[in-house]
């Protein structure tokens, strides 16, 4: 059945939900035009190059997207290998009993965990009792756990979805259980594993909440030179100039500017994980 | 072996099997004698426990953890079950086709090449061992041009010899043969059939099949499965034209199932 026959049959419900859809993309629409139109002027190689002066009213953020990056980086080598090594445990190794049913009813009810929440628990644990200090690893550590239910979740998925036949032929040909999650399971889950991943790096890399009390810090002279320092990143950079900063009207421009950077930051990593999904699919 | 005039060895040998899933008996007290380098057919309506029994002889139900299995079954004189058997070693040795074929998302190339890799061959050897299955299967001459194409592209026919191809690469004793041919077109079937008739001068083919002709084209012996038990079990010829019981004549006239 084609669209225009659905239509003629009965146009009422699909005039409705193609408003709602319509309604949500004008919202998108509007929030990013209205920080692209204004953030877009005050990007030059200049903001991006140079560090904040004259107490943040000019200069630019390098620090914030050196710092934001470092950040993302140790998160991703922290969540990653725990994530899929979780993950692999309760797709191919778990019974399926209580316990089992336990561990992933917690991991889902942990993705829902408000952000703060983990920034708090971040400050406790590796902040005071691990004694790692307001610092880039802290930071990194607690955006890492922020992202672990959510890469467990998608990497589990992508795993149940490699049908039980293709486990089966590499066993039937002698392969270990190891050999067949190693060469068959995790290579065919790939795309939804990496764009699990990226995803939650990404929405990671904009929370300011988990890395208020762990290690940002508004001003920082030079860039961050080990990962146990404090650190500037984008968005709490940008939530400093938009409420925080003694001459809110002076800073405005910049506040967009990092905005913009901190949504285009964001967009690329969504467009990686676009492009690897892609790749994947057309290999096979 | 029965009453048989062919001259065989036994190579799998089958007693007092039963099996269960959970607290359903699936498999009945199945004794049998499957003879070495001959194609012996699993016959009989869906259900009764033809795949099912030939997944104990690799110990695919080791995947399955509510499937509980007693009895014995010996290959070679040696106990699958036994606590000293390695499962992998076994499944080596006892290859296995499945219903619909199922490549891996791999190169052609890849497909065959990664039994090898994983049972220890030589790298030196494996491109010529590839080269040497695909003959076998029928498949060389059709993909020689495109080895390192997705194995995914191949027709279903294609993609079916391909999985015997990689089977027969690590060098089994046995083939298991799971309706092998019953997602594939008429031509395809007569392919896979011609090369079964071929394997078997080098391996021991346990195939199970729902369709009858197909049984007598290629079998040297019929087993006839109904509700889990075996009725009936005899060279193919003895089977389909003068078989002992009642429910094996009524089941080769198509009087059910
Ligand atoms: N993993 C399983 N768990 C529970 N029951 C099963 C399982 N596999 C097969 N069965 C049941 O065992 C019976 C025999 O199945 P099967 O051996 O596949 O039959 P056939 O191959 O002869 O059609 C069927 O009733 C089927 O529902
Ligand atoms: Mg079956």
């Amino acid at each position: 059945m084609t669209i225009k026959t659905l239509f003629k049959e009965n146009p009422l419900p699909m005039i409705v939900l193609l408003l709602c859809t319509l309604l949500v993309c004008v919202f998108l629409l509007l929030i990013l035009g209205e920080i692209f139109s204004k953030g877009i002027p005050v990007l030059s190689w200049a903001f991006i190059i140079h560090s904040p002066e004259n107490g943040m009213t000019e200069g630019g953020i390098l620090p914030a997207i050196v710092g934001t990056l470092l950040l993302t980086l140790i998160t991703t080598l922290v969540s990653l290998p725990f994530g899929i090594a979780c993950a692999v445990y309760l797709s191919e190794y778990a019974q399926n009993n209580i316990t089992t049913q336990i561990i992933r009813a917690a991991i889902r009810n942990l993705a829902g965990v408000p952000s703060i929440i983990y920034g708090l628990f971040g400050l406790a644990l590796f902040v005071e009792v691990l004694q790692l200090g307001t610092s880039i690893l802290s930071a990194g550590l607690t955006l890492g756990l922020l992202s672990l239910p959510y890469i467990i979740t998608t990497s589990e998925e992508a795993m149940k979805t490699v049908p039980v036949s293709m486990r089966e032929g590499a066993m039937a040909l002698g392969a270990t259980q190891f050999e067949t999650i190693r060469d068959i399971v995790l290579p065919a889950s790939v795309p939804g594993i990496a764009t699990g991943i990226i995803l939650s790096l990404s929405r990671a890399a904009g929370e300011t909440a988990p890395i208020l009390f762990t290690g940002s810090a508004f001003y920082v002279t030079g860039l961050p030179g080990n990962i146990f320092q404090e650190f500037m990143a984008l968005p709490y950079h940008l939530y400093m100039l938009s409420t925080q900063h003694q001459s809110i009207a002076e800073v405005r421009p910049l506040a967009y500017g990092t905005a913009t950077v901190l949504i285009l930051l964001v967009f690329m990593l969504n467009i990686i994980a676009f492009l690897i999904r892609n790749k994947f699919r057309n290999k096979n | 072996m029965q009453t048989t005039k062919i001259q065989t060895k036994t190579i799998i040998d089958i007693s007092d099997l039963n099996l269960f899933f959970g607290e359903k008996q699936v498999l009945k007290n199945i004794g049998m004698n499957i003879a070495e380098k001959m194609v012996t057919a699993l016959i009989g309506p869906s259900g009764c426990g033809k795949s099912t029994l030939l997944r104990t002889l690799n110990r695919m139900h080791d995947l399955s953890p509510d499937a509980h299995i007693s009895g014995d079954i010996s290959i070679d004189g040696q106990n699958i079950f036994h606590k000293n058997i390695i499962v992998n070693n076994l499944r080596k040795k006892v290859g296995m086709v499945f219903q619909k074929p199922n490549p891996f998302p791999k190169s052609i190339y890849d497909n065959i090449a990664y039994g090898l890799q994983i049972n220890g061959f030589s790298k030196e050897k494996i491109p010529q061992i590839v080269e040497e299955s695909l003959h076998k299967s029928y498949l060389f001459e059709e993909v020689k041009d495109k080895l390192h194409e997705p194995a995914t592209r191949l027709s279903g026919g294609q993609q079916q010899r391909l999985c015997i191809a990689r089977t027969i690469a690590v060098k089994p004793d046995i083939i298991l043969m799971d309706e092998p041919c019953s997602a594939l077109d008429p031509l395809s079937t007569l392919k896979i059939e011609e090369l079964i008739l071929d394997l078997k001068k080098d391996y021991t083919i346990v195939i199970v099949t729902h369709n009858m002709q197909q049984a007598v084209r290629v079998s040297d012996f019929t087993a006839f499965m109904y509700l889990g038990e075996l009725v009936e079990f005899d060279e193919t010829i003895k089977i389909f034209n003068n078989p002992e019981k009642q429910l094996t004549k009524n089941y080769i006239n198509g009087h059910f199932g």
